[in-house]
């Protein structure tokens, strides 16, 4: 269905992907929750559109609050959206997980980001497994058992893990049984909430190395959320760059990165605390200390919400929300763009 | 220099009794503060950091803990003095910033509650009066120093009112409000975000220079050693495996580990991550024999797994405890 909506990507064709076709689709999500003591709704996603085409690592990069985590549990259902929607291979999820059919469910599976909270930890690492293979696969006993043993060596384990609890495990190999639980499933797509946010750099590189092997191997799409923006240079083909629950900026990685045209992306790339040379000939030069003007945050549908920290900051950006600029691959949403860039049609407007 | 102190440890171990035997898990150990200087630790999970610096300020409990070598400031060792002389030194000379700005808040009390009373405190050891007004004026005058843009509804503020970063500089502020010689901060940003730990990390490095104070900073960030000390010191499995001026060791790491460790790092310039160190950490109960790291290292050799090497020193204050070093073999 041709519909003018902001999706990112359905406008915006990276050199890799052009034929491939939509996987996932988020359109204009809005996931607005009851603050306790006020009356104020806070706008934790505030119309969010994203394509993830298949086969592709879709990177979500953001600061905590920025609303990464908050689509990840839209998307999967663990939250039924304010308004917007979520479509698989075209077709719309139903809202929240409960109305949707069991293979809906299996086709999208999620790794959190604790490993140790996301295991029961009264299970054993089989049990785990189990569970998921019966739902989704209608697997039990020796074929269970067959496939479990499977599932922990597709992750690189040994299936003697298959007996224990995961308090016997370490952070890495917790880890691994998540992905090895998320897959048990037979899914399309992993959404990766902060994969690899608690495990030291050694250990990660190690769980990059696997999901990357993974991917190949299975055919897998990743929707990969993060904080740690290097490490969405390393992996992803796409970006998508959030703060106060908009997209600031989106484009293929490498664009992005080359030439980050949203003062927050430029900011976030210029605070990494880089090991090389080469990458600090990469960072822009800004003065961290972004003076503080002084002037309070502007209200979503006032002006922009990343004014009082912008050191590229204009007038009309307290008083009007900027709205989404295409220039090249990239959209970005920032009035500097307004001379250069493309005006998008926004959804809902 | 007006603080011309020097914090120096020497061949220091910590070994922890416990359930499942001893554990060394801080192995001859030596490092050295130099007045005005800002000494990083680097290490993942588990290699001994954290105690190091607990050693360092007497926070290990006696009971279960045993430290060998010395702590020595100005040529002292802290650890023959009694325990309240001791403490009096290191309250006097040292403070410290936590990771957890939050948590390491009291949540019932006001910034300002809390900043007056280690003020107040800070006081009483040192037998001096000073009135309420003469401890707003100072507590205001603390919370400037961290730039903190108005003082006067910061001390008003509980701290789950204030965000993350505003509550790291009023720790900073407090780690301050004694005049220490060194400031001790373990992973002091890791809670943070990217944004806001940069701004910290300025803050910080710009209050040790300016006030010519030391600083040892414990931090499992490779990016933020480099960006923010003079000196490194790399740990693995309790030992100090390598130590260098910032810029040397990243320059050109030799210890098999940190070239390991460093390779791990993601990229800003997407460049292809290595595949991880093999093996993990070993069991602090049943230590490997020789260098610790003998068994995840691609260049092991037979002497590593008989004999624990010495430092060698590689270049100008670049030591690193590796047998592929010794000029003699």
């Amino acid at each position: 269905m041709a519909r003018a909506e902001p999706a990112l990507g359905a406008r915006t064709p990276s050199i890799d992907a052009v034929a491939a076709p939509a996987l996932l689709e988020v359109r204009a999500l809005r996931q607005y929750f009851k603050s306790a003591g006020s009356r104020e709704l806070k706008r934790a996603v505030d119309g969010v559109s994203l394509t993830l085409r298949r086969g592709e690592i879709l990177g979500v990069v953001g600061e905590s609050g920025s609303g990464k985590s908050t689509i990840a549990r839209s998307v999967v259902g663990l939250y039924r959206p304010t308004s917007g929607e979520v479509l698989l291979d075209g077709r719309p999820l139903p809202a929240g997980s409960r109305r949707r059919s069991r293979e809906q469910k299996r086709r999208l599976q999620m790794v959190f980001q604790n490993p140790a909270s996301a295991l029961n930890p009264r299970r054993t690492i089989g049990q785990a497994l189990a569970l998921p293979l019966r739902i989704h696969r209608g697997l039990r006993g020796q074929a269970a058992r067959r496939e479990i043993e499977r599932l922990l060596g597709l992750v690189e384990l040994p299936g003697e893990f298959a007996g224990r609890h995961p308090a016997a495990l370490s952070g890495g190999q917790r880890q691994r049984v998540a992905i090895a639980r998320a897959l048990a499933a037979g899914p399309d797509l992993l959404i990766l909430d902060e994969p690899t946010s608690a495990l030291d750099v050694s250990v990660q590189a190690k769980m990059i190395d696997l999901l990357l092997a993974l991917k190949t191997q299975l055919g897998l799409s990743y929707l990969f959320i993060t904080h740690d923006i290097s490490l969405v240079r390393t992996i992803a083909d796409r970006v998508v760059v959030l703060y106060q629950g908009r997209v600031r900026e989106a484009g293929p990685i490498a664009e992005v990165f080359q030439e980050p045209r949203h003062p927050y992306t430029r900011l976030l790339i210029s605070a990494v605390p880089v090991i090389t040379p080469e990458e600090e000939a990469l960072q822009p030069r800004i003065p961290i200390d972004v003076p503080g003007n002084g002037r309070a945050t502007p209200e979503p549908d006032v002006g922009c919400a990343f004014a009082p920290r912008c050191p590229s900051v204009m007038e009309r950006c307290w008083v009007r929300p900027p709205p989404l600029f295409r220039m090249g691959n990239v959209e970005t949403r920032c009035f500097l763009a307004e001379e250069t860039g493309t005006r998008l049609p926004e959804e809902g407007e | 220099m007006k603080n011309a102190h020097t914090l120096r440890l020497h061949d220091l171990s910590v070994t922890f009794k416990g359930f499942e035997g001893t554990a060394r898990v801080v192995d001859h150990a030596s490092l050295t503060v130099n007045a005005g200087e800002l000494v990083g630790v680097v290490g993942e999970t588990g290699c001994g950091k954290s105690v190091l610096m607990r050693a360092v300020l007497d926070l290990l409990p006696a009971r279960t803990t045993r430290i060998d070598g010395a702590v020595e400031f100005d040529g002292a060792d802290l650890r023959r003095l009694s325990r309240r002389a001791r403490r009096a030194v290191i309250l006097a000379q040292f403070n410290m910033v936590f990771q957890d700005p939050v948590g390491s808040l009291n949540p019932f009390f006001t910034i300002g509650q809390q900043v007056r009373e280690v003020l107040a405190q800070a006081n009483r050891r040192l037998g001096r009066h000073e009135g309420g007004a003469a401890l707003d004026q100072r507590a205001r005058a603390l919370l400037a120093r961290v730039q903190l843009d108005d003082p006067d509804r910061v001390l008003r503020a509980y701290p789950f009112q204030l965000s993350g970063g505003m509550n790291q500089r009023v720790s900073i502020a407090l780690a301050l409000s004694t005049e220490p010689w060194l400031i001790v901060a373990d992973e002091p940003t890791t809670a943070l975000d990217v944004t806001v730990q940069a701004e910290i990390l300025t803050l910080f490095s710009r209050l040790v220079r300016e006030e010519e104070r030391s600083a040892l900073l414990i931090t499992h960030s490779m990016g933020v050693v480099r960006t923010t000390a003079d000196r490194v010191l790399v740990m693995y499995a309790g030992v100090v495996v390598e130590e260098a001026p910032a810029a040397d060791l990243f320059a050109a790491p030799r210890h098999p580990y940190t070239v390991g460790l460093l390779d791990c790092v993601p990229r800003l310039t997407g460049q292809e991550m290595a595949k991880g160190i093999p093996g993990t950490l070993p069991n602090y109960t049943a230590a490997p024999s020789g260098c610790r790291f003998h068994p995840r290292c691609p260049h092991a050799m037979p002497i590593c797994v008989q004999e624990r090497p010495p430092d060698f020193t590689v270049g100008a204050g670049h030591r690193v405890a590796c047998w592929l070093y010794d000029g003699t073999r």
